[in-house]
C-alpha cells in the first residue's frame, strides 16, 4: 500500500526533495497509477519464461580505440559552478 | 497552390530548377513563423541567422548541380534533439541554459545535406505527455482549433508542420509521441523500426523504446527524410546495421496485401467517429484490391502497464544525470551536495516528470521488482510473440492512432491515468520495436483530423510507406484555417 512512508522513501532513492505538504497529493496521484499497473496481476509466468528481456547486443559495440573527446572547455560551458577545468561542488568531506 | 503547400519532392524540383532560391525559402518560412506562430506556439527557439546561413550554402551547392534530397530544405527539430552551439531545452525547466557542445547524428545528417534547420519546436517535458502541455515554455495549440491540444509530446513538431511553418519536421516516439500528434494535427509521421535511426544526441527518456522520425505532409515525404536520418552509427550501439530503403516500394500495387485488422484495437474506448473513420479507410484498401483480415491481440489489454512500469523504470535511471553540477539547471544557495542535487531535481522538473522518475523507481526498488518490472518484460515477450505472429499470415496491420481526436486544453491533462490510457493505440509498436506510420483518414464531426496506423515488421518500413501512400493518394486533406 502506497504510503507518505514509501513515497520518502522513494524520494530518497530518486534524490527528489519533497515537501510533506505535497506528499498526501503524491500518495492519492501515485495509488491511481499503481492500481493501473495492477492490472497486470493476473498475468502469470514460470521462471522458465523469458522475463528478463533481450537486454543490449554485445555484437554491435563500436571497436575500443581512444578517440579524440570533447573540448573540456566546450563542456564545462555548460557547468553552473566550474574552476581550473574542473566541476565544482559543496564540500562532500569536513 | 501556395508556396507552403508543396511537398518536399515538389520543393527540391523548384530549387533544382532555380524557380525559387533556399534563401528566398527560407525567408518566406521564417515570415510565415514570424506572422503565424504566436497564434499556435510551436517554436520554443527560431533560428534565423542560422537557417540563413545555411540556406546560403545550399543555394551555392545547388548552383554547382551537387544538391542531395534535402539540400536547401527548412524542417524543424523537436527540442530534444542536441544542436551544437543552439539551446536544447528538452521542454524543461531543467535545461533551460543548456547549449549542446554537439550535435545528434540525426541532425549532423540533415546538416551534413545543408537541410535548413529553422528552430527548436515544443514538446512535453522530457517528452513525457501527450498533450504538449506539460512544456515549461510554449503550450503548443491545434492549428485546426486552437482550444485544442496538438497532441504530443512532439506537438510542437507536428502543428509546425500542420501550420505550415516548417516543410517537415524530426520528432521522437517512445510510445506514440510522433504519431498520435501527428494524427491530432492531420498529417503524416513515421515511427521508423527501433535502431532504425540514431538516438544519439536525443535526450534519453526511455532508451529501450525511443525513436527519432519523420512529420510531414505525406509518406514519401517521410521515407525522403528517413532516407537521409537513417543508417549505423558507432555512437550509438543500438543502431542497427541492417539498411533499409524507405521509397523502394512508394507507388507499388498493394493488390494482394494482406492487412490485419486487430479486434481488440475497435472495441470500447475508441470513438465511433474514430472506428468508423478507420474501418471506411480499410474498406478502401480492399477496393484497391488488398485483403483485410481480422486478428487479435489478447495482451493489449495489459499494454499500458508493461508500457509504463518499463518506461518509467528506464527513465528514472536516465534521469539520473540531472544533478546540477555538469549541465542544466542548478539550485542557488545549496549547502550541501545532497542539497543541490535533491533541490535542482525538485525546482527543475515538472510534476508529470517527477511522478515517472517515481514510478520508475518503486517498479526497480527492492520487494516489488518481480510483480512489476519482471513481469513487464514478459508482458512485453508476449507481445512480440502476438505481433508474430500476425505477421506469420500479414503484410501490415491497420489499427486507429488514438481513441479519440484532439481534445480540449485542461480536458484530461490533469489526470495522469487518463493520459496514460490515452496510449493504447500506439504502445505495442514500441513495446515490440516495429516500424509504424500515422496517417490522416477522415476528420470528426468537429472538423478534427482522425489518423489511422500502419504497422510493419521490423526493417519493413518500405512496406508500412507504401500502404500508407496508396492511400494519400486518394485521400483529400482539409487545411487548417490560420
Amino acid at each position: 500500500m502506497l504510503d507518505t512512508d514509501l513515497i520518502t522513501y522513494l524520494a530518497k532513492l530518486s534524490k527528489l526533495q519533497i515537501d510533506e505538504a505535497d506528499k498526501e497529493r503524491l500518495v492519492s496521484e501515485m495509488s491511481a497509477i499503481v492500481e493501473l499497473m495492477d492490472t497486470m496481476n493476473d498475468v502469470t509466468f514460470d521462471e522458465d519464461d523469458n522475463s528478463k528481456g533481450e537486454g543490449v547486443s554485445l555484437v554491435n559495440l563500436r571497436e575500443d580505440k581512444p578517440r579524440e573527446s570533447f573540448d573540456r572547455e566546450k563542456i564545462l560551458a555548460n557547468a553552473s559552478h566550474k574552476k581550473d577545468g574542473f566541476f565544482v561542488v559543496p564540500k562532500i568531506m569536513e | 497552390m501556395e508556396l507552403c503547400d508543396k511537398s518536399i519532392l515538389e520543393l527540391r524540383q523548384m530549387l533544382d530548377q532555380k524557380e525559387i532560391s533556399s534563401s528566398e525559402l527560407t525567408k518566406y518560412y521564417l515570415d510565415r513563423i514570424n506572422k503565424i506562430d504566436g497564434q499556435i506556439n510551436s517554436y520554443i527557439t527560431v533560428c534565423e541567422e542560422e537557417a540563413l546561413k545555411t540556406a546560403e550554402n545550399a543555394d551555392n551547392r545547388i548552383a554547382k548541380g551537387e544538391a542531395s534530397a534535402l539540400t536547401g530544405i527548412p524542417i524543424s527539430i523537436k527540442d530534444n534533439m542536441c544542436t551544437e552551439g543552439i539551446r536544447t531545452t528538452c521542454g524543461s525547466k531543467m535545461l533551460g541554459n543548456f547549449v549542446p557542445p554537439y550535435n545528434a547524428t540525426a541532425v549532423s545528417k540533415l546538416l551534413a545535406e545543408d537541410a535548413v534547420i529553422l528552430g527548436k519546436v515544443s514538446m512535453d517535458e522530457f517528452a513525457m505527455g501527450g498533450s504538449t502541455q506539460t512544456s515549461y515554455y510554449k503550450k503548443t495549440t491545434n492549428p485546426y482549433d486552437k482550444a485544442r491540444v496538438p497532441g504530443g509530446s512532439s506537438g510542437g513538431s507536428a502543428a509546425s508542420v500542420a501550420a505550415k511553418l516548417s516543410a517537415a519536421s524530426l520528432g521522437s516516439d517512445t510510445g506514440g509521441s510522433i504519431r498520435q500528434p501527428a494524427a491530432f494535427c492531420g498529417i503524416t509521421g513515421m515511427k521508423p523500426t527501433y535502431g532504425a535511426v540514431s538516438r544519439f544526441g536525443l535526450v534519453a527518456f526511455a532508451s529501450s523504446f525511443d525513436q527519432i522520425g519523420p512529420l510531414a505532409h505525406s509518406a514519401k515525404d517521410c521515407a525522403g527524410i528517413l532516407n537521409v536520418i537513417s543508417g549505423h552509427d558507432v555512437n550509438d550501439g543500438t543502431s542497427e546495421r541492417q539498411k533499409i530503403d524507405f521509397s523502394s516500394k512508394l507507388g507499388k500495387d498493394i493488390k494482394g496485401l494482406k492487412l490485419a485488422l486487430p479486434k481488440e484495437f475497435f472495441g470500447d474506448g475508441i470513438d465511433e467517429s474514430v472506428k468508423s473513420a478507420v474501418l471506411k479507410a480499410a474498406a478502401e484498401y480492399e477496393k484497391m484490391g488488398a485483403k483485410i483480415v481480422e486478428v487479435s491481440m489478447p495482451s493489449l489489454k495489459y499494454a499500458i502497464a508493461a508500457y509504463y512500469l518499463i518506461a518509467s523504470a528506464e527513465a528514472s535511471s536516465n534521469l539520473a544525470r540531472y544533478d546540477g553540477i555538469k549541465f542544466g539547471y542548478c539550485t542557488p544557495d545549496a549547502k550541501t551536495y545532497d542539497e543541490r542535487i535533491t533541490r535542482t531535481r525538485k525546482e527543475g522538473f515538472g510534476e508529470e516528470v517527477k511522478r515517472r522518475i517515481l514510478l520508475g523507481t518503486y517498479a526497480l526498488s527492492s520487494g516489488y521488482y518481480d510483480a512489476y518490472y519482471k513481469k513487464a518484460l514478459y508482458v512485453q515477450q508476449k507481445i512480440k510473440a502476438e505481433y508474430k505472429g500476425i505477421f506469420d499470415t500479414c503484410d501490415a496491420i491497420i489499427t486507429p492512432t488514438a481513441p479519440t481526436t484532439a481534445y480540449k486544453i485542461g480536458e484530461i491533462e490533469g489526470d495522469p491515468v487518463k493520459m496514460y490510457l490515452a496510449d493504447i493505440c500506439t504502445v505495442t509498436v514500441n513495446i515490440a520495436g516495429l516500424p509504424a506510420l500515422s496517417t490522416t483518414c477522415g476528420y470528426d464531426n468537429a472538423g478534427m483530423p482522425i489518423g489511422m496506423s500502419v504497422v510493419g515488421k521490423a526493417f519493413d518500413d518500405a512496406t508500412v510507406l507504401q500502404v500508407a501512400d496508396a492511400f494519400e493518394t486518394s485521400f483529400k486533406r482539409i487545411n487548417p484555417k490560420l
